[in-house]
């Protein structure tokens, strides 16, 4: 299978245990395609900081006509949950402290990607994970929740969406219909 | 007064100098790609490259049409000679680190914002267009590149050395990005083009800005080194072009 | 439920297994592999096309390479990215390959040695990637899967833009038929190796298949992919260089020849002819690189001391 590099005779497989330590840390970016409604989860970048980190995801994530929004999140804000943990308790009314806003992100199905459901008040992490799932949901079955503090999100400046999403529209080179294949040799 | 020069070769040299500036980069930075620090920085230095080589062959296209001669952008990309290349000395400059990559890109993005600003408003509605939609890239550039330099320039001392080294090294090519002459004057006169003296003022606060951010000091190297407008380039420049223009010169005539 | 019952659960009913999920490690580690290799591939395989993007023949033609080069960098990102969901780091994935612990797919241990070479690999290897890519969204792993369809989305002009090469060099001069016709005879057998080893030889497969990482076999994949190419080298007028290949009408299939495995198995163990070239560029951009990505945390730490102070 291409890509995929057979064994030599003898050949010990390399064991990879876990790593977590990356030089540059990761982030987690969303892009809101033309057209759509939400921002979709859309793989990460690493990156030093947020300025950077929103620059490469920009160059990475925005290659073609896709996008007029972006946001990076840094990898830490984020706090997951799915169907392997108890849904821990809204945390609702015990006590008077700041409530921030969070941000909560949806997969509602195994396969599918992670998408942007709304912003909620929450104590905490906890608490925003039990208040998503009461928002935004009616199963839990195959569903996963991130959430992540609302000030956590690096966005692009709606101000700086020219700059930043326009340059790709006049690559059309990028696109399958820019070559002209004869029909008589399949498709391609 | 338009009319008449629209028609004219003057219009034609003027759109192939700024066409040069963005190709010889573009050219550049290719040499780059998979040769960056990190895999993002491969892609950012790839989109820089487009955009630039985007710009180059719509330039090209316009100067081929007005000239008339028949031929197209190609042939000017890749059948004129060292001599007859006009972009700025600044980009022909070679890869020799990254520190040199991103101050040279810094430096002329910082130049061709305000360019693109005023060729926007040019009396030229075809060379308006281009610079448009060059400026909108032109920005990325210097948001890109001004972040590398602030970066690397307060990053650690060996980062802080080469990107003073490559800025003391770049300097005495960035007096060239506002040296005009007699084409240039004739271009603004017609409304069709921008003096570059007016560039000077805008670059520099942009400049400054970024060279106190980023702890580097402003070189007090006081030479000029012109010529790349009229084909007097550094050496730099024909070993590049060999290698771009060898297909197209090895095979004559041919289509790709 | 008990998670090992539910990870079967999900296999079996062609479900996609996500990070959260328990897992046997023997499906991490396969998985981490196989998603490291063909990132690694991706990575590596920016070298023999970068090789002509300077020496492009039109403005166009450089324009399309240096995209899709460019798309090979940002589909190494995915998949790295994709990896890093089982708990392993890019830097070590990367630190794994330079120490030669890992490898990349073989094809890109050829050298680019005219333009003609570049129509061919965007033809030829991208033909066989994709063919092997579109199987592959069908994957078991979640993250994995989405990757592939994110890459053949955008890949879908790679193999276009070979074949439109092909075609103007097969329609041009003697020289360039010739140029064409020689790419096609050093890249055709590279390509059909990139399927790997026969099902009946292959270590890997049966795992993988009964986990559904890998849902479609070897010999098939290839069998459809010299099905796909033959029309089209026809189509070119040019000659693919294997006196075997001929239509079966009975199987409904092309028969070709057998591949020279002992070429095959040199390249793999590192004797082919790019390989020393390769994995010294790799690491010398690598470590060239070193001063910038430490520079970079260096200014993102005083950066976050100078806000907080």
């Amino acid at each position: 299978m291409s890509y995929s590099v057979p064994k030599i005779a003898g050949e010990q497989d390399t064991i990879v245990g876990r790593s977590e330590d990356h030089l540059w840390s990761r982030w987690e970016v969303f892009v809101r395609p033309r057209g759509g409604v939400t921002h979709v989860y859309s793989e990460s970048v690493h990156a030093p900081d947020a300025e950077t980190a929103l620059l490469n995801a920009r160059d990475t994530y925005l290659r073609r006509v896709e996008g007029v929004s972006l946001w990076v999140i840094p990898e830490g804000a984020i706090s997951r949950w799915d169907e392997h943990q108890e849904l821990p308790r809204s945390a609702a009314g015990q006590d008077a402290s700041p409530r921030p806003l969070w941000e909560a992100f949806i997969r509602h199905r195994r396969g599918a990607q992670f998408l942007h459901a709304g912003s909620i008040v929450a104590v905490d992490a906890r608490d925003a994970i039990a208040r998503a799932r009461d928002a935004f949901l009616t199963k839990t079955d195959g569903v996963a929740i991130w959430v992540a503090p609302s000030a956590s999100i690096v966005a692009a400046d709606p101000a700086e969406a020219e700059m930043l999403f326009e340059p790709f529209a006049d690559k059309g080179y990028r696109q399958a219909t820019y070559y002209d294949i004869p029909e008589e040799v399949g498709y391609m | 007064m338009t009319d008449t020069i629209t028609t004219s070769r003057p219009l034609a040299t003027y759109l192939v100098r700024h066409g040069d500036d963005n190709l010889v980069l573009a050219q550049r930075l290719a040499e780059y790609i998979s040769w960056a620090p990190e895999l993002e920085e491969d892609l950012a230095v790839a989109n820089i490259a487009l955009d630039h080589l985007g710009v180059a062959h719509h330039l090209l296209t316009y100067a081929a049409t007005v000239e008339g001669d028949g031929r197209d952008a190609d042939a000017l990309a890749f059948l004129r000679s060292e001599r007859e290349f006009t972009n700025l000395l600044l980009v022909e400059r070679p890869n020799d680190d990254f520190a040199v990559i991103m101050v040279r890109q810094f430096l002329f993005d910082a130049y061709q914002v305000p360019l693109w600003e005023a060729l926007e408003r040019s009396a030229d509605p075809t060379l308006a267009g281009i610079a448009a939609k060059a400026l909108k890239e032109a920005r990325y550039h210097l948001r890109h590149s001004r972040n590398w330099v602030v970066t690397l320039g307060d990053g650690t001392a060996e980062s802080h050395r080469r990107t003073q080294q490559a800025l003391d090294e770049l300097w005495r090519f960035t007096g060239e990005l506002f040296a005009g002459d007699e084409l240039d004057a004739a271009m603004t006169t017609a409304g069709i083009g921008v003096d570059p003296a007016s560039l000077e003022a805008p670059w520099r606060r942009t400049v400054l800005a970024v060279i106190a951010e980023a702890t580097l000091s402003e070189p007090d190297d006081t030479t000029v080194r012109v010529g790349g407008r009229s084909g007097f380039h550094t050496e730099a420049l024909g070993h590049m072009l060999a290698e771009m223009q060898w297909l197209q010169r090895s095979y004559p005539g041919l289509a790709w | 439920m008990d998670p090992e019952e539910r990870f079967h659960e999900i296999i079996a009913a062609d479900e996609k297994v996500e990070p959260g999920d328990w897992m046997p490690e023997g499906y991490r580690q396969t998985l981490i592999r196989q998603i490291a290799q063909h990132a690694h591939s991706e990575v590596i395989g920016m070298q023999p096309e970068g090789n002509w993007i300077t020496r492009a023949p039109t403005l166009k033609r450089k324009a399309i390479l240096m995209a899709k080069v460019q798309d090979e960098a940002g589909h190494g990102l995915y998949l790295y990215s994709a990896a890093e969901t089982l708990g392993v780091s890019r830097d070590e994935l990367v630190r794994l390959l330079h120490e030669g612990r890992q490898k990349y797919s073989s094809i890109f241990n050829y050298p680019t040695l005219t333009w003609a070479d570049i129509g061919a690999i965007g033809w030829l290897v991208d033909g066989a990637a994709i063919t092997n890519q579109v199987a592959l969204t069908r994957t078991s792993y979640g993250p994995y899967s989405r990757a592939m369809v994110r890459i053949c989305k955008e890949e879908s002009f790679h193999q276009r833009q070979g074949y439109e090469i092909m075609m103007v060099l097969a329609r041009g001069s003697e020289e360039q038929r010739a140029m064409a016709q020689d790419a096609l005879d050093r890249f055709w057998w590279p390509s059909l190796m990139m399927f790997g080893p026969h099902d009946s030889e292959s270590t890997h497969s049966d795992q993988s298949m009964r986990w559904k990482i890998k849902p479609v076999s070897n010999d098939d994949l290839r069998q459809q992919f010299v099905d796909a190419t033959v029309p089209q080298a026809e189509y070119l007028g040019l000659t693919i260089p294997d006196p075997d290949l001929r239509w079966n009408a009975e199987r409904g299939h092309y028969d070709f020849g057998e591949i020279d495995w002992d070429e095959f198995w040199r390249v793999v163990k590192g004797h082919g002819p790019m390989n020393r070239e390769r994995m010294a560029h790799k690491i010398e951009a690598w470590e060239n690189g070193a001063w910038v990505r430490e520079a970079a945390v260096a200014h993102a730490v005083k950066r976050s001391a100078a806000r907080s102070a």
